[in-house]
């Protein structure tokens, strides 16, 4: 049975190490995703009103996010701003700021999908009754609405987690650099550390992600 | 006598815990055409589905001309091309011409030229008086139209049987006419058919024997004439009183 | 904005834009053989294969490409499989799209009525003559969106291939920067050359969708 490096994992703190710095992609995720979910709904409700120049906003950011690469936009703020307006970002607050860019674009297009499915005549009974247009969205429509976005902003979420490996690039200490670390420290005594230590970064990932995604999909069998 | 085309015997079909059809034993001789009635939902769609072993049987055997038809043997496909079967809803394929749906099998299937195909299949299409629509799509003919290529479709095989299901049951009545004068004429060239339908004076014109299929069984075989003006099962006298509207105005009371 | 120098620098974007171009489209090729081989052993109830197929495309889908790449370059040569950093970015690719083009051409094959199969079967056309001339056609028709944006998707997955010292687009802008500090200009031509290479495709997966959304493709 070959050497598969898996030892290195035992020794120390080195499993520990590896699960901590994974908690730093997730910490990330968590973050970008609860500011998109609260500044999506705002989006998404302002942009289903007709006519709203909030669409036509909605549609080109969204436009911008879905076109370029994640790995330029996270070069761009960590880079660019520092060029255009001088300031110093760390990786991490920058990939916060462009997932929660993403994430509201991707969260204001949900909404607002799931805004104007429901017919316009909730609406107008609820306006009917007397109801402001922001408590007719806050307890009529929204709560219809939630029912079918959850699925879907968990499917966002876990694509977040994904792309939280990107941050390695931009610097940032996540699991990857701290894997990259073990293997070098433990170069004479494992050989094969890297196999069996991206091994386990895979398995981390798969089982971050895994659940999320089965989540969603037995939600949207049963709520869509 | 002619020879036996068709030939089933004991034929068992469930689907989960119901029976559909029971020890069903029918033989169909060359030439011969044999017209399934029944009410909706008894099995006749599902016999048809049987020979052509679009589904399992779980008793019994068919055989076409001597050979027996099952359902994962490998000459199935050889066996199929040999039963002409054309369906309800037509199911042409949406992305070949006409012409090209007449011509998949023949030319993929049983390894004709392409040639000798196109010029049957143009025959066939002109026969059935569609042969200006040969280079049309099937979105682009209406349903009479449509099962007519289906029919042709199913000719150009030279298939020892034919099957029909239920093929007017999806059109428009203008348009039923003329796919049943297309099946009386093949009836004329002595071309042999099971047909399932509930157009009954159709049925009357152009079956050979009459089966009434009931209750997962035959319950009646008879000819036309017998059948539908002296029925010998009081199921059968049911069945037909089913078609006829009587109302009992007040003043006969 | 030095325009002299983005003159000067315009060469190796190109061949970083041109590498980035082939390599993708290797690897979304390979994926989309990947992808229809796997719909068609889950369409064919291949038993063993059915299995594996959907273990495969559950790993691919919920891990990231730049750990699938860490792995195949870093992690596979200590059992003796040694790849080349394009080999590797194409191989990352594949196994990456090849789950999603999985899903795409699944549901694709799946939307094709059943009766359709049972018509062709019924005129004697063999399983496989069925699925190539009369399923296939229809599913593709069908998967095309999805297809198209998971094309898109992959093209933009290839900005990470930098992380195994390919020399991309992402590699040359970082590059650059960290030579001549000219920030702006790279990252004009950065951004430059993915919209160049990303939006043709993107709008011609919108073209593609709306023609087909009006054509329908009715019976």
């Amino acid at each position: 049975m070959p050497d598969l490096g898996l030892e290195v994992l035992w020794k120390g703190k080195n499993f520990a190490r590896l699960l901590g710095s994974l908690w730093v992609a997730l910490r990330i995720s968590l973050i970008a995703a609860l500011i998109s979910v609260a500044a999506g709904i705002l989006l998404g409700g302002l942009a289903s009103r007709k006519q709203s120049v909030f669409s036509v906003i909605l549609r080109v950011w969204l436009g911008i996010i879905h076109i370029m690469p994640q790995m330029v936009l996270l070069f761009l703020m960590y880079f660019g701003t520092t060029r255009a307006f001088g300031w110093n970002l760390s990786g991490e607050t920058a990939a916060i700021i462009v997932f929660s860019l993403w994430g509201t674009a991707e969260m204001g297009d949900l909404v607002r999908g799931a805004v104007s499915s429901i017919p316009a005549i909730q609406r107008e009974s609820a306006e009917a009754l007397g109801l402001r247009p922001f408590q007719v969205f806050r307890f009529v429509i929204l709560p219809q609405a939630v029912r079918r976005l959850i699925p879907l902003s968990i499917n966002l979420i876990t694509r977040m987690i994904k792309t939280t490996s990107l941050i390695t690039l931009i610097g940032v200490v996540e699991i990857l650099k701290v894997a990259q670390q073990i293997i070098e420290a433990n170069r004479k005594a494992s050989p094969n550390a890297a196999f069996g230590v991206y091994l386990t970064v895979f398995v981390l990932y798969y089982l971050a992600c895994r659940p999320l995604s089965l989540a969603a999909k037995h939600l949207e069998k049963h709520w869509g | 006598m002619s020879e036996v085309v068709l030939s089933i015997s004991h034929l068992t079909k469930r689907f989960d815990q119901q029976t559909i059809l029971e020890d069903l034993s029918l033989d169909v001789r060359e030439g011969e055409v044999v017209v399934i009635v029944g009410s909706s939902g008894c099995g006749k769609s599902t016999l048809l589905r049987c020979i052509n072993a679009l589904e399992e049987i779980q008793g019994g055997e068919i055989l076409l001309r001597g050979e027996p038809i099952r359902h994962n043997s490998k000459n199935l496909p050889e066996m199929r091309r040999k039963i002409g079967m054309v369906f309800q809803n037509y199911e042409l394929f949406p992305h070949l011409t006409v012409l090209d749906n007449i011509m998949l099998s023949p030319v993929k299937a049983q390894k004709r030229s392409r040639e000798e195909t196109r010029t049957e299949a143009l025959a066939l299409l002109d026969r059935v008086g569609l042969k200006e629509k040969a280079g049309s799509y099937p979105r682009q003919l209406s349903g009479g139209q449509k099962q007519r290529v289906a029919i042709v479709r199913a000719l150009i095989m030279h298939p020892e049987i034919l099957l029909f299901d239920e093929v007017t049951a999806a059109l428009d009545p203008e348009m039923v006419r003329e796919v049943l004068d297309v099946i009386v004429s093949l009836a004329d060239q002595g071309k042999t058919m099971l047909i399932v339908t509930h157009e009954m004076s159709f049925a009357r014109a152009v079956a050979d024997r009459i089966i009434l299929l009931e209750d997962r069984r035959i319950l009646e075989e008879s000819t036309p004439e017998q059948f539908f003006t002296s029925p010998k099962t009081e199921q059968a006298e049911k069945f037909l009183q089913s078609f006829e509207f009587n109302r009992k105005k007040k003043a006969e009371a | 904005m030095d325009w002299g120098y983005i003159q000067n620098v315009l060469p190796l974007y190109g061949k970083a834009a041109w590498l980035t171009l082939r390599t993708g489209a290797a690897g979304i090729l390979l994926a989309a053989i990947v992808g229809l081989l796997c719909a068609a052993a889950s369409h064919w109830r291949v038993p063993v294969l059915r299995r594996i197929t959907a273990a495969y495309v559950e790993i691919s889908r919920n891990t990231p490409l730049l750990i699938q790449l860490f792995f195949i370059y870093y992690g596979l040569p200590k059992i003796g499989i040694r790849t080349r950093p394009e080999a590797c970015g194409i191989l990352g690719l594949a196994f990456l799209g090849g789950g999603y083009m999985t899903e795409a051409f699944r549901s694709g094959i799946e939307a094709v009525d059943r009766i359709q199969e049972e018509s062709a079967l019924s005129l004697g056309l063999t399983r496989t003559q069925t699925f190539l001339h009369v399923i296939l056609p229809q599913a593709a028709a069908i998967s095309a969106p999805a297809f198209m944006a998971n094309v898109v998707f992959l093209m933009k997955e290839t900005s990470v291939f930098s992380a195994v010292s390919l020399m991309d687009l992402m590699f040359t802008a970082k590059d650059q920067i960290g030579l001549y500090y000219r920030t702006a200009e790279n990252l004009f031509l950065l951004v430059g050359a993915y919209l160049l290479i990303l939006l043709p495709l993107s709008l011609l997966g919108s073209v593609w969708e709306r023609r087909l959304r009006y054509a329908g493709f009715g019976t």
